[in-house]
């Protein structure tokens, strides 16, 4: 990281940290923050002689940053063995319960900040909206027949670069810079979302879809490829919105998207989709042992 | 622009393709409506021309391991399914492109949505974002194809239970597959992923796959299946189908057993897509299964109105539906649409390929009174030799009299396309005779043809003793 304090008593906060960012960008220096309660938890699991893969995978499903990097690791030298894991599925069945052990570990361990203090309730906004989007996107790759473990993938990871701005705007705020309030946090994160979704899901070896997804999701238009699952994405992430705090915007307008009919989903369809987003919402404590 | 049509079609697959383009050059002021933003149909999207995209990179492997076994070649498990269609997305675009252009070509109007009958008349299209305009049309030829059909014990997600429309969306090859069924579909789906080194389960209540072919074929295709690692159970009975926790498919048995795969698909037929067509607002009758009834000339009980292809059910076979689409249009002309066609090839683009037309064996003893049936195996073959490809067979039958050839049957690769010359015999009347007084390319599986009317002929002047060896 760079020397912040050093900038601390010359430069306004904000301007401090987005300079920082900017150089821990340049330097490819991020990482992904692993929830503290997950990590317990994968821990607890690993050292359990009864516990088996379909717990450990049921709780890497349910953690986005533990599901990166799971996805990350699985792909590195150390445990790829020849085509890159595209699904968090793919992972867990072919790796089996020893090496996800490990990666789970490893990933549980190698970060050094491994929270957004000050920022939690942002952090656990994001996790939900991140779980709600992974659902539509699953339900819309449905309807168009595209792969939906991709598409679950696509869902969790594609506000990537929102959590990992948060994690690293908080660490920087832990020095003698003051730590930003919570909307000039929201605000930078936002700033560097697409450039650390870059960085990050590239150095992650995300699936190209992933990586692709999580960098033009706010202009689907300009993806170079994906461009039906960068769409859906998006979609899924401005449902996942909506249901989780809706901001006014009546759900006929909602409908009315043309995303939709780029997507050849006709109303009865769409309403469908609609109808999938209460339980979607509902299950979230389930998945992510909160409330939403 | 006026509304008013002489032929409004509904479905742009392969029978209404042909129907619009018959109305076209007869000068009919046409219009297709299709659903999907691409034109052509599940034929070109999500069946027959994906399929045989993934099962030519199959073959491509096979002659790869078959070339160079000494390279151990071997597929990754982790191969990604798309990595082996790279060349898919150009093949639908070009096809997509020619469908477009030929419909341009001949004054073709396309409309995007879905159609709905008002009346015998009147077409309500519902675009896809809910705005509705009315057509209406001398006449109509429905042609909406079908899709895959779910039974409720088997839970389709498109993630780990699939049918044939999502089976492709796999990113990578599982390593088991469960196939629930034994007809023409699952057949192919099992032999290309078993080809692909993926461990194949295939699970039906008949007694063998392809119940509707020469039982000779079907053992020879079942010995490759076999040979290559794949598993039939026949007469099995499946009573449910879940997922388990780590995302594997458990494939339950009447009886309890367990069968467990990392993902199955479920290929036990289709239905035909009428639930927005307003059939019974229309008055149009529906037969079994709810495909619409419809005469020899492909009218329904509604004048003016037609259909064709799967929407009728069977054979459903893009060649077919074709030419239903054409004769549909040509009645409604009033044009003779030449001979009806009693004779359909029909060809099952499995590993290998298996291709039939006319009579069965069963069916030749029945009206004949007896069969003779002229086997070429493929191991006699000298371009089967060539391609390493000798595991195939032909048969050609006749009455006793060993004259008129009656069908022809053949497995192996190139099958397909092998059976036109039985076709084109048994269309023009030929006898036997007439693949040992002419002359074929030599070495070419043509050959097979001489190679079978010579054993025919052979067994002629035997016949009480070819029909006991034959059975």
């Amino acid at each position: 990281m760079p020397p912040v304090a050093a900038l601390s008593d010359q430069l306004d906060q904000t301007a401090a940290i987005r300079s920082a960012i900017g150089q821990a960008l340049a330097a490819r220096n991020l990482k992904l923050p692993v929830l503290p309660h997950v990590a317990g938890r994968v821990m607890t699991l690993t050292q359990d002689p009864n516990a088996d893969l379909a717990d450990l995978s049921s709780l890497i499903h349910q953690d986005q940053s533990l599901a990166g990097n799971v996805v990350r690791i699985a792909n590195s030298a150390a445990y790829c063995t020849g085509e890159p894991i595209v699904s968090l599925r793919q992972a867990v069945m072919q790796l089996g319960m020893t090496t996800l052990s490990e990666i789970a570990i490893a990933a549980c361990l190698q970060g050094d900040a491994l929270t957004a203090p000050g920022y939690e309730r942002l952090r656990k906004e994001m996790l939900a909206h991140a779980f709600v989007s992974a659902g539509f996107a699953k339900e819309l790759a449905r309807c168009r027949r595209s792969n939906v473990e991709v598409a679950f993938l696509c869902g969790l990871l594609h506000t990537i670069g929102l959590p990992v701005g948060l994690a690293t705007i908080a660490r920087l705020g832990n020095g003698r810079v003051q730590r930003p309030g919570e909307t000039e946090a929201l605000g930078l994160a936002r700033e560097f979302q697409k450039e650390i979704a870059e960085v990050v899901t590239a150095e992650w070896k995300m699936p190209r879809e992933v990586q692709v997804v999580a960098v033009h999701h706010q202009d689907p238009e300009a993806a170079p490829a994906f461009v039906d699952e960068t769409k859906f994405t998006a979609l899924a992430g401005r449902l996942a919105g909506w249901f989780l705090k809706p901001d006014g915007t009546a759900r006929e307008t909602l409908q009315t998207l043309p995303v939709w009919a780029e997507l050849n989903l006709y109303p009865d369809e769409v309403e469908a989709v609609f109808d999938r987003g209460r339980v979607l919402v509902a299950s979230l404590p389930a998945l992510t042992g909160r409330t939403a | 622009m006026s509304d008013a049509y002489d032929l409004v079609v509904i479905g742009s697959g392969p029978g209404g393709q042909k129907a619009a383009i018959q109305g076209a050059k007869a000068g009919w002021r046409v219009a297709v409506v299709e659903r999907e933003r691409k034109v052509g149909g599940a034929c070109v999207y999500t069946g027959t021309i994906p399929s045989k995209t993934l099962r030519e990179a199959a073959l491509t492997l096979l002659a790869v391991k078959r070339s160079a076994e000494f390279l151990h070649c071997e597929m990754n498990a982790q191969t990604k399914i798309s990595s082996l269609m790279h060349r898919l997305d150009e093949v639908l675009v070009a096809h997509g492109r020619f469908i477009r252009g030929f419909f341009k070509d001949n004054g073709v109007t396309m409309l995007h949505g879905r159609a709905r009958l008002i009346d015998a008349r009147t077409v309500e299209v519902q675009a896809v974002d809910g705005s509705r305009s009315r057509l209406t049309a001398r006449h109509i030829v429905l042609a909406t194809g079908s899709r895959p059909r779910n039974p409720p014990n088997v839970p389709v997600d498109h993630e780990s239970i699939l049918d044939s429309d999502s089976i492709l969306s796999m990113q990578y090859l599982p390593r088991s597959l469960t196939v629930l069924g034994g007809g023409v579909i699952a057949t192919e789906y099992a032999t290309i992923f078993s080809l692909l080194g993926v461990k194949v389960t295939m699970v039906d209540p008949g007694p063998r796959p392809l119940g509707f072919l020469d039982p000779e074929l079907v053992d020879r295709f079942l010995q490759h299946f076999t040979t290559h690692g794949g598993v039939w159970r026949g007469r099995q009975t499946v009573e449910a189908v879940s997922v388990g926790r780590l995302g594997e498919v458990v494939t339950t048995l009447v009886g309890g057993e367990r069968l467990v795969s990392d993902k199955l698909l479920c290929a036990l037929g289709r239905s035909a897509n009428v639930e927005h067509l307003g059939l019974a607002e229309a008055g149009i009758l529906q037969g079994k299964y709810g495909v619409v009834a419809v005469d020899g000339h492909y009218r329904t009980n509604v004048p003016g109105v037609y259909a064709v292809g799967d929407v009728i059910g069977p054979p459903a076979l893009a060649s077919t539906s074709m030419e239903q689409g054409r004769r549909a249009v040509c009645h409604a002309l009033g044009r003779d649409p030449g001979l009806a066609f009693a004779v359909v090839p029909i060809g099952i683009y499995a590993v290998p390929e298996i291709a039939s037309v006319g009579l069965t064996e069963a069916q030749v003893r029945e009206k004949h009174g007896g069969v003779i049936v002229g086997r070429a195996d493929f191991s006699e073959v000298a371009r089967a030799h060539i391609a390493g490809n000798h595991s195939g067979m032909l048969k050609l039958l006749t009455a006793p009299d060993g004259g008129r050839l009656l069908g022809a049957h053949a497995v192996g690769e190139g099958a397909t396309d092998l059976i036109h010359v039985g076709l084109m015999a048994i269309l023009n009347g030929n006898d036997v005779s007439v693949f040992l007084e002419n002359i074929f390319n030599f070495p070419t599986l043509g050959e097979a043809y001489r190679i079978a009317a010579l054993n025919l002929r052979n067994q002629v002047a035997s016949y009480p003793a070819a029909v006991a060896a034959v059975g």
